[in-house]
């Protein structure tokens, strides 16, 4: 099975750690995992997007074939990938900047990551957030695994990231099957 | 940490690089930031001064390339990233490396072209620049990752072959690749051949800077007690200059011969389902991998497609290009630009060629590319 992922945002929000983080957990769950990342040639603020291959084998070619998930924490993020999705992809969105028109609601998972992060005093671990949210939604990797990645990458504010993390798979739990 | 120490990691190509340069003994690096490489720039500013090197953020790249050879004229291996403006810039220096016989390494980051073109997105318009850039008559050596793991590998047989050799060596990855991230897998640093350097640091009797009899000679080291002059004139073994087509002749021909000599040895080249193959798709860094996707694609409705990926672009792998020619009625070469490297491809192939531009900005689709190979086959 090989699934592709879309994460856009605005510069500074932190799209490609959020993507990394990600990547890093499903390959502590013994997936191979290829990641892309572009961003805008302009200053904080511009476009970042990141995009995610997963598979059980490895794959030479880096570029998804299918968005199976869309996150987005930008209402471009949205506006631009549109035409890229198909009829079954989930969206991931933050409930504060994307407005989800009706025809996507329903596949839709809307999450106040900015504001949890704010109320778990991590206001810099949105990201963080969605990443348990993600995890959450999807399983495409493990609990353990997303802990176990934050630790790797954020060596100095483990606890606090992983309290995000932890609210953030709260919140995807609850729309994921 | 000194080492990157022995696993596996999730990492991009710009950390393999760089991780690959400290493995093989760089410990000077001067660069000024541009995107794409200015992971390796910012990684080498924190990872230098942990195993005891320098990095110098120079005023632009013209004195980036000037500091790595100086550096490596005073006995340390160095290296400097950059992407296409700032190596146009370094064409000069990169001459007086060659003229100099200074090892170093240049790590060239593709992105969209010219000048500053698309600065955040990938191109492979530098490849003929490598070989043609610098004026007067160079025999570059130049890799071309298409791997996270490459870029780690390939980055020390770059130190290598500009030890080996004394010349800057250019490592032209591009934007995909340099922000691609993938499983590297690091060994032991024992399982890893480094070529260390040798210097000379006096001198007996008339022995000269340069020995233009001999491929290979150690350098001399700066401010060891070897006094020599190092001289971007055209110079003889003494190193003094010389206005004279006689001392050209001779140092030119040592220039050259010391790579042209040892092609086979620096050769290196990645081969896909060639075997039985009547079309062969010539591809290199990024490109190869919609390659590769696109050939196994094309096998599976029976189409007998190969693909032949040069890992050094220079020297050309000409015997194995000759050789496949014949066997092949076609020659695919796409590349993300107007059409380079499928120059070279023509010259030593008496068959087909069909080029493929793909512009930069995007990795090229390998439905594109399988389309085109069912035309051709079909």
């Amino acid at each position: 099975m090989r699934f592709g992922v879309r994460m856009y945002g605005m510069g500074g929000q932190g799209i490609i750690t959020l993507a990394k983080l990600v990547g890093e957990a499903t390959v502590e769950d013994g997936k191979f995992v290829l990641m892309t990342e572009e961003y805008s040639p302009y200053i904080t603020g511009g476009w970042s997007k990141a995009n995610l291959v997963i598979s059980e084998d490895t794959v030479d070619y880096p570029i998804p074939e299918q968005i199976d998930y869309l996150v987005t924490l930008s209402q471009e993020g949205l506006d631009v990938n549109v035409s890229d999705l198909i009829p079954n992809t989930k969206i991931l969105t933050e409930r504060s900047l994307v407005s989800v028109p009706g025809e996507w609601k329903e596949q839709t998972t809307e999450i106040s990551a900015i504001q949890i992060s704010k109320e778990l005093k991590n206001p810099k671990g949105a990201n963080v957030v969605m990443m348990g949210a993600f995890s959450g939604l999807t399983r495409i990797f493990s609990e353990e695994s997303g802990r176990r990645a934050i630790a790797k990458r954020f060596p100095k504010y483990v606890d606090a990231n992983i309290a995000c993390f932890e609210k953030g798979f709260e919140e995807g739990m609850k729309f994921g099957r | 940490m000194n080492f990157l120490p022995p696993g596996k990691y999730f990492a991009d190509g710009n950390f393999a690089l760089t991780e690959g340069a400290i493995h093989a003994g760089c410990r000077f690096f001067a660069g000024y930031p541009i995107t794409p490489s200015s992971e390796v720039l910012e990684r080498m500013s924190i990872r230098l001064p942990e195993v005891g090197g320098h990095f110098i953020e120079m005023e632009d790249e013209i004195a980036s390339m000037a500091a790595i050879i100086g550096a490596s004229n005073g006995g340390s291996k160095s290296m400097t990233a950059t992407s296409g403006p700032g190596f146009s810039l370094m064409q000069e220096n990169i001459g007086l490396g060659v003229i100099t016989e200074t090892p170093t390494v240049v790590l060239d980051e593709m992105r969209g072209g010219p000048s500053t073109g698309i600065p955040t997105r990938v191109g492979q318009g530098d490849v003929m620049q490598t070989r043609w850039g610098s004026h007067g008559d160079l025999a570059p050596i130049t890799f071309a990752p298409n791997s996270v793991q490459e870029s780690f590998d390939l980055e020390i047989e770059a130190f290598n072959a500009a030890e080996t050799y004394r010349q800057p060596v250019i490592v032209a990855s591009d934007q995909v690749i340099g922000h691609l991230t993938e499983i590297l897998e690091v060994k032991n640093m024992e399982d890893y051949h480094i070529v260390q350097r040798e210097t000379r640091k006096i001198r007996n009797g008339n022995e000269g800077v340069y020995d233009y009899s001999r491929d290979f000679i150690p350098m001399f080291e700066a401010g060891t007690g070897f006094r020599g002059n190092v001289d971007s004139l055209t110079h003889d073994e003494r190193g003094y200059p010389s206005n004279e087509s006689s001392v050209e002749k001779e140092m030119l021909e040592h220039l050259l011969n010391k790579v042209r000599k040892n092609e086979d040895k620096i050769v290196k080249y990645e081969e896909f389902l060639v075997e039985d193959s009547k079309l062969v798709v010539v591809a290199y860094g990024i490109t190869s991998r919609s390659v590769k996707q696109a050939v196994k694609e094309a096998r599976k409705e029976g189409l007998k497609v190969g693909m032949f990926r040069p890992i050094t672009l220079w020297p050309f792998p000409e015997k194995r290009i000759r050789q496949l020619a014949e066997q092949s009625k076609e020659f695919i070469v796409p590349e993300i630009n107007y059409g380079q490297y499928s120059h070279s491809v023509r010259e030593y192939s008496q068959t087909e060629i069909k080029e493929m531009h793909f512009p930069p900005g995007a990795v090229p689709d390998y439905r594109v590319i399988l389309k085109e190979i069912e035309r051709c086959l079909r």
